[in-house]
């Protein structure tokens, strides 16, 4: 227990730094954090002696989630068995990672979602047509039609390589690393050659050019690319993400939904969604900038769009097309710390290795 | 009053039988030019000639088609079309079980392929077929000991080569049953067994088994310079200079361990292998942040940095001898090149574990597993050893069980996988580990674990 408390307060400490000097105050919100003390105490929780426990704990669990959502304690409680008792049906695997303490605490709110989802009827299209439906219902179509099951819960890092033609004309090579919760990391290469990394997690951030070392950047200075740190779509996991509903829009025959999709830090965009196939297929920028997406493919069952092409408020286009998306590939957390050694280790070994062409992967993306 | 019914009866049957005969051979015609058509154009066959086919010698056109298929086997391969070579290459060995050639190759494929267990059962079944093959012997054997099958190798040489230890191939085979007597039973029951075999110790080709013997038995200087001479007189073979060079630097002999290892380097220039072994030594010998150790590094990536194998086994070589900045660099370098870095990720933490820093291996070795396919139990296996080792480094012992019972998982119905991480465990102290893999205790199965 004292090893849980111990994580219990690191994570505090990490995640709600302002948190911890009111830890003992009357007023603290302990049901805030109660559900992340409550998975601190699964992951202690090891052996098959502490099954049952193990299963209460993820059951309260559940319970804190569903409570907080506005549900009373007895209704909860009795809301909490009947969730887990589909989660257990619905994936042995992220059943057992709650269980386990493994899993974070938006994966649990997008879990829950979709345990709830599968009694619910579907809409079908044509309802959709003729229901006015809210912005949280396209929210949750959309997080529904741009995946298999629940294939975004598998989901734990992916890598992107990509070409980035500019609006001024130039190509260059991205290589864009993501790991849940809010890492990224890319880099920009040219000819073939690392000229550029940034990287962070949503809250700090550092950049390193070719021949310098890594320098830490605040969030203005990073400018939209923090947005990075968004593992996915907002429009899929919606945590902290407020949605409203706009004007229909159209582009010729081309019917789209446009949903205000507003950021905690006050950012945000205007999402035009397909009535009928509930991509994504376009973004309206706050400095009026639009962004086509197209060419969505099914990368470990989730719907990526393969090519973006911004146009500024002046007409200038950038094309960004998706070269390769590898799901999965064993990305580790030092990847996007910044390094530690004095020299400029990565940027030689590079150097050396020349710039050969890689090797094809198995995840290459599908033919169109 | 006479007929003359019986010469139009006659004629009946002799028209009859040359109707049947000219039918045959039209039919025979037939038969043969549509299989040779077959054969040679439909399955491009052109080992199989046409008088084979007309003289009906089966044995002799299986055999041109195994030979054409092993072709295709070895093409495919070279190609990376794995599924293709699989294919032709057990096509071959049905229509040819005869072919020691053929089976050695689809047997190296099996091999490389990771099907240890399909490679021995080829191979054992060749032993079967071609007994005092040499070549078979020594591939089948080689497999056998160098993946902890010594076992089953003695059990070989006492059962279906009881009689041949005497034979034409004796001294071969008394080489081989010292190797596995040696790897079961230890130095001293395979010392008494060289007594029985003077004769090989003045054998060259039994020279790094014998010299082995004497490593073991603390004759160690006396095992050097027998394995010198043999890496002098066979310098093809480059698993002795690995030998050697590994005995010279435990034995202090620094320097000649790293001359060994650049031997090895300009007998085999175009190989990765020598000039990792070069890095390995001058790491031991100096220090990896040596000038020199830097600089054969700087070699290796130049040489082969764009083939994602040599990463990985630079990487494999950096945790294996601690070398954290570099098995990071490596993950960092591959990482842009390469779309699967599990592997190198492993390595890093073995250099971290190597580096006492356990807790960042045990995040690393986390991470990677949530990113790992429940279906992918070769890597599994290699995830959960670590993860069970780490725990138990860290006296997490619940953890090193549950780790344990999710590699017997992983395992599956594999005894000798089982067995293999059963002694390594008990060999670094983790009886938690061990009573899981034991199969003793009751074990609970873990419900959708990795």
């Amino acid at each position: 227990m004292v090893s849980a408390a111990q994580r219990f307060l690191e994570d505090l400490q990490e995640n709600h730094p302002d948190q911890v000097d009111h830890l003992l105050a009357e007023d603290f919100p302990v049901h805030e954090v109660e559900g992340a003390l409550l998975q601190q105490i699964a992951a202690q929780l090891k052996g098959s002696q502490w099954g049952d426990l193990r299963e209460e704990l993820a059951r309260r669990r559940v319970g804190v989630v569903l409570a907080r959502e506005g549900s009373a304690p007895a209704a909860a409680s009795a809301d909490a068995a009947s969730l887990m008792a589909k989660i257990k049906d619905m994936s042995q695997v992220q059943y057992r990672r709650l269980l386990e303490g493994r899993m974070e605490a938006d994966d649990l709110v997008l879990l829950l979602k979709k345990a709830r989802g599968t009694d619910a009827v579907r809409p079908k299209t044509a309802s959709a047509e003729t229901k006015t439906l809210t912005a949280s219902d396209i929210v949750s179509e959309f997080a529904r039609r741009n995946q298999v099951g629940s294939a975004l819960q598998r989901l734990q890092a992916y890598t992107i390589e990509a070409t980035l033609k500019t609006a001024a004309g130039e190509e260059q090579s991205l290589l864009l690393f993501k790991m849940r919760p809010n890492r990224f990391r890319l880099a920009v290469l040219k000819d073939g050659t690392t000229r550029f990394i940034v990287a962070g997690d949503g809250e700090h951030f550092w950049q390193q050019v070719r021949g310098q070392p890594p320098e830490t950047v605040t969030a203005d200075k990073i400018g939209t690319r923090r947005y990075l740190a968004e593992f996915i779509d907002p429009l899929f996991a919606g945590e902290g993400i407020n949605f409203e509903r706009l004007a229909d829009g159209a582009s010729g025959a081309q019917k789209f939904y446009r949903l205000a999709v507003r950021r905690p830090d006050g950012s945000g965009y205007i999402a035009e969604i397909d009535q009928e196939t509930f991509h994504e297929t376009g973004r309206e920028d706050t400095d009026d900038g639009h962004t086509v997406f197209s060419d969505f493919r099914q990368i470990a069952g989730v719907t990526i769009a393969f090519r973006e092409e911004a146009t500024d408020r002046e007409g200038r286009k950038g094309v960004l097309q998706l070269v390769r998306m590898t799901p999965n590939p064993g990305l580790i957390q030092d990847l996007f710390n910044p390094t530690d050694q004095p020299g400029q280790g990565y940027f030689v070994v590079e150097q050396l290795m020349g710039r050969a062409p890689s090797t094809a992967g198995d995840a290459k993306s599908p033919a169109k | 009053m006479t007929t003359n019914t019986q010469p139009s009866r006659r004629l009946d049957t002799r028209r009859l039988l040359i109707a049947g005969g000219v039918g045959l051979v039209l039919l025979y015609g037939m038969f043969v030019a549509t299989g040779y058509v077959w054969l040679h154009f439909v399955l491009k066959n052109d080992q199989v000639h046409f008088s084979e086919l007309a003289l009906f010698r089966w044995h002799s056109i299986r055999q041109g088609m195994a030979a054409e298929q092993f072709a295709a086997g070895k093409s495919a391969w070279d190609a990376k079309n794995y599924q293709a070579a699989y294919l032709a290459f057990i096509s071959g060995v049905r229509n040819d079980p005869d072919n020691v050639a053929g089976r050695l190759t689809a047997a190296r494929f099996l091999g490389m392929a990771g099907a240890a267990k399909l490679e021995i059962n080829l191979l054992e079944d060749g032993l079967r077929r071609s007994p005092d093959d040499r070549q078979l012997i020594e591939q089948t054997f080689a497999l056998l000991t160098t993946t902890g099958r010594d076992r089953r190798a003695l059990e070989l040489l006492h059962t279906q080569y009881a009689g041949k230890l005497s034979g034409p191939n004796g001294a071969q085979l008394r080489t081989l049953e010292i190797l596995a007597t040696l790897d079961t039973d230890g130095a001293e029951a395979a010392a008494a067994l060289l007594e029985k075999s003077p004769d090989l110790k003045s054998r060259p080709e039994s020279a790094p088994v014998v010299a082995r013997v004497l490593w073991e038995t603390r004759g160690r200087l006396a095992a050097i310079d027998l394995l010198g001479a043999y890496v002098q007189s066979h310098p093809g073979e480059f698993a002795s200079y690995v030998q050697l060079a590994e005995w010279q630097s435990a034995a202090g002999m620094g320097n000649d361990a790293v001359q060994t290892a650049q031997r090895a380097c300009v007998q085999f220039p175009k190989d990765m292998a020598p000039q990792a072994l070069l890095i390995q030594m001058l790491g031991l010998s100096e220090s990896f942040e040596s000038a020199a150790c830097q600089k054969a590094v700087e070699s290796f990536l130049k040489d082969f940095g764009n083939r994602p194998e040599a990463l990985t086994m630079l990487a494999g070589l950096a945790g294996r001898q601690g070398w954290v900045a570099l098995a990071r660099t490596l993950y960092f370098a591959a990482a842009s090149r390469q779309p699967n870095l599990a592997v190198l990720a492993l390595s890093y933490s073995d250099a971290l574990v190597r580096n006492s820093r356990l807790s960042d291996a045990q995040r690393v070795l986390t991470e990677v597993e949530q990113q790992t396919d429940d279906t992918n139990a070769a890597f599994l296996r290699l995830l959960r050893q670590r993860q069970v080792e780490v725990a138990a480094a860290l006296g997490d012992h619940d953890s090193a069980r549950e780790y344990a019972r999710r590699l017997a998982s992983a395992l599956g119905s594999d005894p000798e996988g089982m067995e293999t991480f059963r002694l390594r465990f008990a060999q670094e102290k983790i009886p938690e580990a061990v009573a899981e893999l034991a199969g003793d205790l009751p074990t609970t199965k873990v419900v959708g674990s990795k």
